[in-house]
């Protein structure tokens, strides 16, 4: 098992860095391009979940995704020390919503939010949310389908640790 | 965030510059697009070719302008690809939004809606 970490400060403005890393890992696995973007898009709305609603949007805290990966599967930590996600929010982890089943042709019915989590849910094979002395994580987990092509590296380098201080401003 | 904006008869062409749209850009990207609603601009493509992702919150700024429109507008997508295709599959956003391959089919088909 080889595993990566990133942490980031909790501003919106950080985020894009999620998508560099998992993209980067993705890749370097030899995964596919569709399932490299639904790693990194599942990344960062975690992570934006966990800025917005963890930390209510408040800069200042840290959230952590650390990256392992096994020979049949890629697990994402995302970590947070905020407010918990609330059960019926963590149970659609589980089993889905329907926030995807609109009209289409209702203005009304179709959804400007609440489609983090489901995204989630349709993309990874594993999502589980769980609290832990104070320390919220959520584990996505991607069983690895594709043969990695020649010359791609087994495993990442063992435990990378990146940390980024606050930047309190935009790139 | 970047557009580059281009009329074409009645209808606006609005090509996003940035490749991302995500949760800290979508409020500037919701607020660009509802002035060009209040400038008049009733027919609109939005042409994504440029972008390379796009997450819940930049679709959920799309939906937010499409809604202020209202059903005398067009808000139509061109260009999407890649992932950003995918995400509209995925979400069903692609039964909302007319999607066209590229802005002069775009073009070409609000054309045609706004003939008399």
């Amino acid at each position: 098992m080889s595993r990566f970490r990133l942490t980031i400060e909790s501003n919106l403005n950080d985020v894009f860095l999620v998508s560099v890393v998992s993209r980067g890992v993705c890749e370097r696995l030899g995964m596919s391009a569709a399932e490299t973007s639904a790693v990194e898009v599942c990344a960062v709305e975690a992570v934006t979940n966990a800025i917005k609603h963890a930390y209510l949007a408040r800069r200042g805290h840290e959230v952590s995704i650390e990256i392992r990966s096994h020979a049949e599967r890629l697990d994402l930590y995302i970590c947070d020390k905020g407010e918990q996600m609330p059960a019926a929010h963590a149970a659609k982890l589980l089993r889905g919503s329907r926030v995807f089943e609109f009209n289409p042709f209702d203005l009304t019915a179709i959804p400007e939010g609440g489609m983090g989590l489901q995204i989630i849910y349709q993309l990874m094979d594993e999502a589980v949310y769980s609290t832990e002395a104070g320390i919220n994580c959520l584990r996505l987990t991607k069983f690895l389908k594709v043969a990695k092509p020649r010359g791609v590296p087994e495993a990442l380098p063992d435990a990378v640790d990146v940390c980024l201080e606050p930047t309190h401003g935009t790139f | 965030m970047r557009f580059e904006e281009n009329k074409s008869g009645d209808v606006l062409v609005a090509k996003v510059l940035d490749g991302r749209i995500a949760a800290d850009v979508a409020p500037r990207f919701k607020a660009h697009l509802a002035e060009y609603v209040s400038q008049g601009n009733l027919s609109i493509v939005l042409d994504l070719g440029e972008v390379t992702f796009i997450d819940s919150s930049g679709l959920g700024a799309l939906v937010s302008s499409l809604k202020s429109m209202g059903k005398d507008g067009d808000l139509v997508i061109a260009g999407a690809h890649g992932a950003v295709a995918s995400m509209f599959k995925l979400t069903r956003m692609d039964k909302v939004f007319r999607m066209y391959a590229n802005k002069d089919e775009a073009i070409a088909a609000l054309s045609v809606t706004a003939l008399p």
